[in-house]
């Protein structure tokens, strides 16, 4: 019998990827890693302009009381979602470090 | 957001001053038929938006005391009562509104640190 | 207006309310104030009032006491020959002050001022209020 050596017939050559499978990840803003980066953007807008009221208060430039509380309030509770969010995500993330494999 | 933010020393600097207007004040009202008594006032409001550039310049703002060039009623006494009056309120209904303001920072520091 | 602006307004109508309460006192202190008749009468006093701001349409900052106006300097002649200031007629000169009048001011004036008093404290537990949004 003859043993014919294993040749490269049907093994394709493990060459460097072709440039055009070598893409570099695009910046997904539609992804879930856009949203959270976008929702940390907008909390810290809530921040600003919380502070940039009561900076206003302090130097008695403030027309409205109103103004500074409802940013005050929306930027303690855009903060407490956020909060939780990232609670949940990291007991995630825990979850599936804990499975067997 | 830092702890000794700007916004927490400018809170804290204006609370200052705000004390002193209502110690002035009530010095008025107080002194309300003291014969040649002028009635005191207190600005610091300027000051502290002109030192809004660099913390260190908020934290050294102090409160000026100016006293009422006005000419007084017979005994020379220039308190007006109602103005004392509105004076003594505002300071204290912006000093609640400051007080709330810091308590606001030190709740949202306290919401990022915790467990939600 | 300024952030709690209603409250200096409200002190501002006391204010005047208040010059008028004086006003009214001291007519009434004077309304037998008689006088020779060579002399003018003690004037009635009249606080004129004048409103503040607002002219650029929007919502003005109270009133203040534009001036003191002062009555008719004729006053009334009356006969009263037994009266030391009298002249060789016997007259002298009281001030033209209705003490009904007078009355009737007194009570409106009072009221204003009172409700001046409302207008603020309504105002201040107002803005207390609102300082418990979001608590």
């Amino acid at each position: 019998m003859t043993i014919s050596p294993i040749g490269a017939a049907g093994v394709s050559s493990t060459g460097p990827l072709s440039a055009a499978s070598r893409t570099a990840p695009a910046a997904d803003s539609s992804g879930f890693a856009g949203s959270i980066t976008k929702a940390l953007d907008e909390l810290d807008q809530l921040h600003s302009s919380a502070d940039s009221f009561a900076t206003q208060a302090a130097t008695g430039e403030l027309e409205s009381v109103t103004d500074y509380l409802v940013a005050a309030t929306e930027a303690q509770l855009a903060t407490q979602v956020t909060v939780a969010v990232r609670n949940r995500a990291v007991e995630a993330f825990n979850d599936i470090m804990r499975m067997p494999v | 957001m830092t702890l000794a933010g700007m916004t927490s020393l400018t809170i804290q600097s204006a609370l200052r001053g705000l004390d002193a207007r209502r110690q002035a004040h009530e010095a008025n009202v107080a002194n309300v038929e003291t014969p040649g008594y002028k009635a005191r006032s207190v600005e610091f409001e300027a000051e502290l938006k002109a030192a809004l550039t660099h913390p260190r310049l908020v934290t050294r703002v102090t409160p000026n005391v100016n006293v009422s060039g006005e000419a007084g009623r017979a005994n020379g006494n220039n308190v007006n009562i109602d103005q004392e009056m509105v004076s003594l309120t505002e300071t204290a209904l912006t000093q609640e509104l400051l007080i709330r303001a810091l308590n606001d920072r030190y709740g949202l520091l306290r919401t990022a640190a915790g467990n939600g | 207006m300024s952030m709690f602006g209603s409250l200096g307004v409200s002190a501002s109508g006391m204010g005047v309310y208040k010059t008028w309460i004086d006003a009214i006192s001291d007519n009434v202190a004077n309304i037998n104030t008689v006088r020779p008749s060579d002399q003018p009468a003690f004037q009635r006093r009249m606080v004129v009032a004048q409103s503040v701001g607002g002219e650029s349409g929007g919502v003005g900052d109270g009133a203040r006491v534009a001036g003191i106006r002062l009555g008719d300097p004729e006053g009334r002649l009356r006969h009263d020959p037994d009266h030391p200031l009298a002249d060789e007629d016997g007259n002298v000169r009281s001030p033209d002050i209705e003490l009904s009048d007078e009355m009737t001011h007194l009570i409106v004036a009072q009221r204003s001022y009172q409700a001046n008093v409302t207008v603020f404290e309504r105002a201040r537990d107002a803005y207390q209020r609102a300082l418990e949004i979001g608590r």
